[in-house]
């Protein structure tokens, strides 16, 4: 089953005068359980398509199906809904709820559910996650109690605790040294394997690749799929 | 139900968290609640002097005249004398809530010293009953100041006005002259028992003069009778019900009328004060209200991002919404409460040490002792919690129509 199917997605920004085209036509699948990268130098339209994807923006023409359902015009919180059910979302400047400790935060996006599931039974499946990404020992930290590395970690198990078919990451390590990128990466490659996640992460450093499965490249609003070697022999050139 | 209790933690917490600012709403609410009960009170104080000046300084609780008295004030008082010995008053006693009742006559006289001559206004009071029903007549007095004696050896007082005119002294002797009811001037001497501190606190005139109320019936020659019976009961803002009683105890021959109907011009100041109360909590109602929007702007702005994550999460617009409007109602509610407090605490100890107010016209001041109903500061604080979370509405709404991309967009 594909969870993702894009079919001639545009998207044109009008700024009044001029018109950017953001994307100019992706088509796109993405099957489940596949961990894809999307590989792009700056402003080619890596953030636009996954907000596009992630349900936070709408496209200007073309198809979006998500889990075989197309996703049409619907209203603000119509499209919250779809969020909060179907999608994690993880952010290159992770963007935790500051007032709220680990496992608050891990909660929240099923605390906000029309009907939430029973405290005892949500308590326990976060502080699983949080020990799944390595927090155990840090559930009633603030996020300011916490390294750059912890933070994301708890964005990806916020990200997970709705169990979503698809985890979105625009750029989850570029706020991360090397090393610590190195981990986050390995972590989702793992949850990936382990749990069958659904992964599209954006990313324009060449150095993450290699724990690609599949690479979409993109440059100027369109796509160029290809395999590893291509991608680092173009990114050498 | 959870995802509300939710957002009004996060509320709760970014309340705390942001203490300096949260500080400064805080206080600037607080003061302005403080300052409100705090002139609340001292009004309410003001205005229990105000009525205790009043009723039990002049006119009584209710007063008892003779049919058509009321709507004929241009006519001689004289006109409307009507029999008050002790038969009549034993009659208004027995009527429920009754406390005390006293006889006068009022009557317009000269008052003659060696060769100077006034107008003045008299009343003629009980020097013993009257101080039943009006017993802060006698803080009206100056030291060793008294009203007493009879038809032949009356003791009067008069106001600082015309003793300064006459230039009186206690023991000189005063002749009046005054018309009776059919026009017969008639003549009468009463010796100057004192004087008055004060104006009494609501007369439009200056020249008063106070005799005994043998000395006053002898001279306007209404023996046994009176122009007027004032009526002391216990709770003055029952006032009402005991006009219907004695009215319908007494008959048509007599018309009953309470000090709100008698004191005019008390009641207009009692008004006054109100509204004037009112245009003040006003114009802070609006400063606090104008504060609390700014505030939640500037949080709203500060916060775009983390309402973009939420957005993207899947909060609803409405719970953005509430989300702030409860941010502003905790910071309302909590500003209202330590506000309210403090209010409460300054009038409590305003009260204890009483606060010195001199009334327009007056020579002494009045001890006034502020107080509050709970009630009040109950609606005050209530009142600025809901102020301040309709004052969120706007900030609230703006940061609630964002799209999650603008949200999350900002830095
Ligand atoms: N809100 C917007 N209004 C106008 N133009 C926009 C807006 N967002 C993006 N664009 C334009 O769309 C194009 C694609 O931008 P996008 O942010 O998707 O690129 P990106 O691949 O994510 O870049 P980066 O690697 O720098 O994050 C750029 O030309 C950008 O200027
Ligand atoms: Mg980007």
């Amino acid at each position: 089953m594909s969870i993702i199917k894009l079919q001639g997605i545009k998207k044109e920004y009008d700024l009044g005068k001029t018109k950017v085209i953001a994307l100019k036509g992706v088509d796109l699948e993405v099957q489940k359980g596949e961990f894809t990268v999307v590989m792009g130098p700056s402003g080619s339209g890596k953030t636009t398509l996954l907000n596009i994807i992630g349900c936070l923006d709408r496209q200007t023409s073309g198809r979006y199906d998500l889990e075989d359902k197309e996703v049409v015009g619907k209203d603000f919180d119509d499209l919250a809904a779809i969020r909060n059910e179907k999608i994690g979302f993880i952010f290159q400047m992770f963007n935790l709820i500051p007032v709220l400790d680990v496992i608050e935060n891990i909660e929240f996006p099923c605390l906000v559910r029309q009907v939430p599931e029973a405290k005892a039974k949500l308590r326990a499946r976060a502080t699983q996650l949080a020990e799944d990404v390595g927090l155990g020992p840090y559930l009633h930290h603030k996020p300011d109690e916490l390294s750059g590395g912890q933070r994301q970690r708890v964005a990806i198990a916020r990200a997970l605790a709705t169990q979503p078919v698809l985890v979105l990451a625009d750029e989850p390590t570029a706020n991360l040294d090397s090393k610590t990128s190195d981990q986050i990466i390995d972590l989702m490659v793992h949850l990936n394997k382990d749990k069958g996640v659904t992964f599209l992460f954006s990313t324009h450093d060449p150095r993450v690749m290699k724990h690609a499965r599949r690479v979409v490249r993109i440059a100027d609003g369109k796509i160029v799929e290809g395999t590893l070697e291509e991608h680092e022999r173009a990114a050498h050139a | 139900m959870r995802g509300v209790w939710q957002l009004v933690r996060i509320a709760l917490r970014n309340v705390v968290r942001n203490r300096r600012r949260s500080a400064i709403t805080l206080v600037a609410l607080g003061m302005a609640v403080c300052v409100l009960v705090f002139l609340r009170g001292a009004v309410n104080g003001l205005q229990a002097v105000l009525k205790e000046r009043v009723i039990y300084g002049q006119t009584g609780v209710v007063q008892i005249h003779k049919r058509g008295f009321i709507a004929n004030v241009k006519k001689s008082p004289l006109h409307f004398g009507f029999p008050a010995g002790p038969a009549m008053l034993a009659k208004v006693r027995a009527v429920e809530g009754v406390q005390a009742v006293t006889p006068r006559v009022a009557f317009a006289t000269m008052v003659s010293v060696k060769d100077t001559t006034l107008f003045a206004l008299g009343l003629g009071i009980d020097p013993v009953l009257e101080y039943d029903v009006c017993p802060q007549r006698r803080n009206d007095l100056s030291p060793g100041s008294t009203v007493s004696g009879g038809a032949a050896d009356g003791l009067g007082v008069t106001t600082p006005e015309l003793r300064d005119q006459l230039a009186l002294k206690r023991g000189d002797e005063l002749t009046l002259l005054a018309p009776d009811f059919d026009g017969t001037l008639n003549g009468g001497l009463v010796g100057v028992g004192g004087f008055l501190a004060d104006n009494p606190a609501f007369s439009a005139d200056k020249k008063l003069i106070f005799v005994p109320l043998a000395a006053a019936q002898a001279l306007v020659r209404l023996d046994e009778q009176a122009t007027e019976l004032a009526v002391r009961s216990a709770d003055p803002d029952a006032a009402d019900a005991l006009k219907q009683r004695l009215e319908a105890a007494l008959g048509p021959g007599f018309e009953v009328h309470t000090w709100r109907e008698l004191a005019k011009f008390a009641v207009d100041a009692l008004s006054t004060q109100e509204k004037a109360l009112g245009f003040v909590t006003g114009i802070f109602a609006l400063v606090a209200l104008f504060g609390i929007l700014n505030t939640m702007l500037m949080i709203v702005l500060a916060r775009t991002k983390e309402i973009g994550t939420m957005m993207a999460v899947g909060v609803r617009r409405r719970s953005i919404l509430g989300l702030v409007v409860s941010e502003a109602a905790i910071l309302g509610g909590l500003g209202a409460i330590l506000g309210g407090a403090l209010g409460v605490c300054a009038v409590l100890l305003a009260a204890k040490v009483g606060l010195s107010i001199k009334p327009p016209g007056a020579t002494l001041p009045d001890i006034v002792r502020p107080f509050v109903s709970l009630a009040f500061v109950a609606r005050a604080v209530i009142g600025a919690m809901i102020g301040a979370a309709i004052a969120a509405v706007y900030p609230a709404y703006r940061a609630s129509r964002m799209t999650p991309i603008e949200a999350l967009g900002a830095l």
